[in-house]
This record gives C-alpha cells, structure tokens and sequence, in this order.
C-alpha cells in the first residue's frame, strides 16, 4: 500500500488531474459510481434508522423523504453532472482538457449553487452545513480547474479524515458530516481507481517507447552495419583489385621478356600464342579495372550546377577520334544546365554516347542526337541512334554487369559501361531504361531527379549518424 | 649521359616481381648493384649493418606496401627510427598495384616517401626519377 501510494500517487506528475480521472475510462467512473451510491445508501439508511430516527420522526409527513432520496440526489448530482458535461464536450475533438475543466466546473458551481438556495438543503440541515458544502465546492471546483493531481488528493483525503474526527467527536453534526465524508470518500476512490488505470496506461506507454526506442537502437546499428559492411566492400575491391592484378602483371612482363629475348626465333605460332596471352592479360586489367571503378562510383560526390551544352561539347571534343572514325554525327540543343554529379554525369553521358558509336550498323555512319524534357520533378534526356538495336528479349540485361550481347570479336568492351551508367543514374535518384527496334536504334532514357540536394542530404545525415 | 646508381634496393614479397624489376634495372643501366628482399625485416637487417664494398648504401629503395608480417608502412615505421647514415641515399618511393587513395594520401603526408608508382617499374619512370633527384645536385 505505502509503495502503491509512494509509486503511482506521489510520485507522480502534476500532469495527471482529477477532471480527467473521472474520465479516464469506465471502469473509474463507473466503479466511482457505484462505490459512491452503495456507501451513500448505507449511511443514509443508517442515519434514518439510527442516528436520526427522532429527528425524522418529527418532521412534517410530505417533506420527509424516507430514505434520504433528496440528499442522495444532491451528492449523486455533482459527479454525474460534471461527467455528463465533460463526456458530452468530449465527443468534440480539439477541445482542450482545460477548456472541458472550466466549462465543467461552471455547470458544478451552478448546480451547488442552485442547490443550496433552492431551499432543499435548508429542510434538513443547518448553518453548518453550508460550510462544507463550500469547502467541498472550492475542492472540486479547484481540480476541475486543473490542480495537480497530487494537491486535490491530499486536500480531500485531509477533509475525508476531519470528517471521520467530527464524526467520533461531534455527535450534534455527525449526519451532515457523514454525507459529506460520503462525498469525498467517493471522489478519493474514483481518483484512485483513475490513477491506477493512469498509471496502467503509462505502463504500457512506457513499454511502446521502450519498443519504439529498441527498434531505433536495431536501425541505428543496421545502418551503421550496413556503412560498414560498404566499406569493407571498397576495401575488398581495392585488395581484390591489387592481389589480382599482381599475377596478372608478372605474367604481362615476362611475356614481355620472353617476346623480347626470343625474338627471331619465335615461329609464328608461337607469336600468335604469345600474342593470346598478351591480350588475355590485358582485357583481365582492363576488367579488374572496371570492378574498381563501379566500386568508386558514388564516392566523394560533389553536386555542382553543369551547364549540358558545354559538358556535351567537351565529350564530343574527347570522343573525337572514335567520331571521326566512324563518321558519326552528335546533334544536341539547348540543353539545360542541371544540377548533378559532374564527374559521374559525364561518364554517364560519355557512355551512352560511345557505345551509339560502337554498336553501329556496318556501312551506315552513325547519328546520334541527345534531346531533353523537362518533367517537373525530374530531368528527363534521351540518347537515340541508328545502331544495330537490341532485341526485347535484351533490354534488362544490358545494364547488368558484365552483361554482354557480343563476343569480343564483334564489339569490344568489358560489359560494365551500361552497369556504370545505371549505378550513376541510381545515385541521381533516377531511372534509366532503353527502347530498341532491332535494326533500327536504340532510345537510352534516364532521369535525374531535381531534388538531389535533399536526396544527398538525406544520405549524407544517414551516414553521419551511422558513423 | 645516363646517371648510374650505385646501388638500388627492392623489396617486395613477390619473388617474379623482385626478378623482373632487377631485369629492367639490369638492363636499363640503372644501377651498379641491385640487392632484393622479399621480405621488410630482412631489408631492415641489411640497413643496420655497416656499409663498404661487398654490403653498398642503398641510394634509392623501391618499396612495395602490401607485403605480409611486416607491410610498407610499418617498414617506414622502423626506418624512422634508423640513424641518419644507415638510411638509403636519398629516395624511398612505395610501389603499389592499384591507386589506392588512402595510401597515395598517407605516402604523401610521409616525408620518406618521394614518389608513388604503380608496378611494375618501366625504364621511363626510372630515367625520370633519378633525373629528377640525381642529375639535378650536379
């Protein structure tokens, strides 16, 4: 009892308040309720019958009530008013507890009041009388109000126990002292059966946080699990990278060695098989190479506003040799200036452009044109060509990584530039997809999203909290 | 006319490496002696002797960073610690296979450290350095 009194009702925040006890759910009320009407019933019938026979006996026969109804009506009236007021206000929402509490207490003070000068009170008790029911109406007026929990507790359980002492030592008074003492009781239980129920919700609050917090703690470490297990992936690429290519460049070097001190007596054959091996060793690089660089993509981003026109301009300026080679014509204009990732744009744009170069028709010199939609929330650029296309049944896996169509003979390349292409497009928080008549070309569309700030904003919080 | 060192130290713990360094070396005139280890104690040992004829100063040592037990960095580590005239000549440059951004950061912050290379070592890498560190006391 004294740890119950100490944990749930000392202790306590000032936050809990007896207008909301009585509310805060049936089981309270109701069981206030009861508590209230049994106990009033028996010491009303005790008084009638015991203490105050005499003085019932001798009032006029249409005024007497025989059980004390008119009494019982007064105390049951108080709670069941302000429930009644508050319940109804409740069924709005958005009214504060506040609001509910003075609108409550207004229509508590008005029923006292009418009360006590209606003259139904004046029948049977005395002056006295009026001074508790004063007192009791500042108690509950007060925590209606919104007095601490704490503080309306203390002051009906102090009144509860001067009632008892009139009780033992005032025998003039002990009928008014009784009701009263009735009333209060009544509150204390309703407010102690609110509080236990409080405190059973605060419980299970507790616990929800307690869940919700465990679940954060769970995510905060999978997050930083996860930067962690990515850079170990980068670490692993770096070593991968440096132990394969070891082997691979003492074979290039003593092939070299071997090429050069043989020299005149290497027949031709065996050129041809040193010449597999050079290859072999060079395209295994090359593809170590490309793992490397798909593994960088989307380290240190730097996002800068890029004016397209110039960056296409500058691509066809690098990609010079291969144009002219091939014949090939690049038509693109006004183009935007976005802002993105320039470096990973730029490979991306390159790319694209390249492989419409590469895959073209034999004896048809490639055109290629960049066009440019703007979709609100997106940048939306299509790269077309009149190339060799690709068939339906192909168009997811060329962005896979290795993903080949051709062998080396007819196309070179490592089967990673479309991989590239799509991680980049990834990090812009875009898409990418291609349309392809066989024969015809091909349409590579991808979109870069106009909200990058945020998106690199979002990664960058994300990874600082893992860290 | 071509400078020549006197001598030249390779360490890496790959053996073919250490052979075909020592081939270009050789052959490119690069140096009167060229010692290998294939391991950064053993170079370490070598270092903390006393030099003459038979047992030449390194002038330039080429190191390579990932090797097993004791790795480039902690080499670098113990040659810190090495006195002044035990030291190679002049120049220590760390090789690697693959540009490792952390490592290019810390060989360029280590103040042994002249140059970073990726292998294998070629005759224009070669010329270009000891043009760069020889020729130019002259």
């Amino acid at each position: 009892m004294l740890s119950f009194v100490k944990n749930y009702l000392l202790e306590r925040p000032d936050e809990q308040r007896l207008s909301w006890l009585f509310l805060y759910n049936k089981k309270a009320t109701i069981s206030g309720l009861v508590f209230l009407f049994l106990t009033f019933t028996a010491l009303s019938l005790v008084d009638r019958f015991y203490f105050a026979a005499d003085y019932y006996s001798k009032l006029p026969t249409p005024t007497a009530t025989p059980f004390g109804w008119d009494s019982c009506f007064r105390l049951l009236f108080l709670p069941l008013a302000n429930l009644l007021a508050i319940g109804l206000l409740c069924r709005y929402k958005g009214k504060s507890s506040n609001y509910l509490s003075w609108v409550s207490s207004v229509i508590l003070l008005l029923t006292m009041l009418s009360l006590v000068f209606s003259g139904v009170t004046q029948t049977y008790y005395s002056a006295n009388d009026y001074t508790w029911e004063v007192v009791a109406l500042i108690v509950f007026t007060f925590t209606m109000f919104g007095m601490p929990f704490r503080v309306s507790f203390f002051i009906s359980f102090i009144m509860m126990l001067s009632g008892l002492a009139f009780l033992l030592f005032d025998k003039v008074e002990q009928r008014v002292v009784i009701y009263n003492t009735t009333f209060l009781l009544s509150i204390w239980f309703a407010m102690i059966v609110g509080a236990l129920r409080k405190a059973e919700l605060r419980r299970e609050n507790y616990k929800t946080v307690n869940l919700l917090h465990n679940y954060t703690l769970e995510l905060d470490a999978k997050a930083k699990e996860l930067s962690q297990k990515n850079q170990e992936l980068q670490q692993f690429a770096y070593a991968s990278s440096h132990d394969l290519q070891e082997p691979l460049r003492t074979i290039s070097s003593f092939v070299a060695i071997l090429e050069r001190r043989l020299s005149g007596q290497l027949t031709d054959d065996l050129k041809t098989y040193m010449g597999y091996i050079q290859k072999s060793t060079e395209r295994m690089k090359h593809l170590i190479q490309a793992i490397l660089e798909y593994s960088h993509i989307g380290r240190n981003l730097k996002l800068e506003a890029v004016n397209c026109q110039e960056l296409l301009e500058l691509i066809v300026d690098d990609l010079n040799y291969s144009i002219t080679n091939a014949g090939a014509a690049i038509h693109f204009v006004n183009m935007p200036t976005i802002s993105c990732y320039k470096t990973e744009f730029s490979m991306l744009m390159q790319n694209l452009i390249g492989n419409a170069i590469k895959f073209r028709k034999q004896g048809v010199a490639p055109v290629v044109s960049i066009t440019y939609t703007d979709e609100g929330e997106a940048h939306h650029f299509t790269v077309t060509d009149n190339g060799i296309g690709i068939e339906v049944k192909h168009l997811e896996k060329v962005f896979a990584l290795f993903g080949r169509l051709h062998t080396k003979d007819e196309y070179e390349g490592a089967g990673i530039g479309l991989a590239h292409c799509r991680k980049i497009v990834e990090i812009h928080g875009g898409n990418i997809w291609v349309e392809s008549q066989p024969g015809t070309g091909s349409n590579f569309h991808f979109t870069i999203s106009k909200k990058l700030n945020q998106i690199a904003n979002e990664t960058n919080a994300q990874l600082h909290h893992a860290h | 006319m071509k400078q020549t060192l006197n001598c030249i130290m390779l360490i890496d713990d790959d053996h073919p490496t250490n052979v075909y360094h020592r081939i270009v070396l050789e052959e490119g005139g690069f140096a009167g002696h060229v010692i290998t280890y294939q391991s950064a104690e053993a170079a370490l040992e070598y270092l903390k002797g006393t030099y003459n004829e038979e047992h030449p100063r390194p002038s330039l040592i080429f190191l390579d960073i990932n090797m097993p037990r004791v790795n480039g960095w902690e080499f670098l580590e113990q040659y810190e610690k090495l006195l002044p005239e035990q030291r190679a000549g002049n120049v220590v440059v760390m090789l690697s296979t693959s540009a490792n951004p952390n490592d290019l950061k810390r060989a360029a912050e280590n103040p042994f450290v002249m140059e970073y290379h990726d292998k294998p070592l070629n005759e224009e890498f070669l010329s270009e350095i000891i043009s760069k560190y020889w020729e130019s006391e002259e």
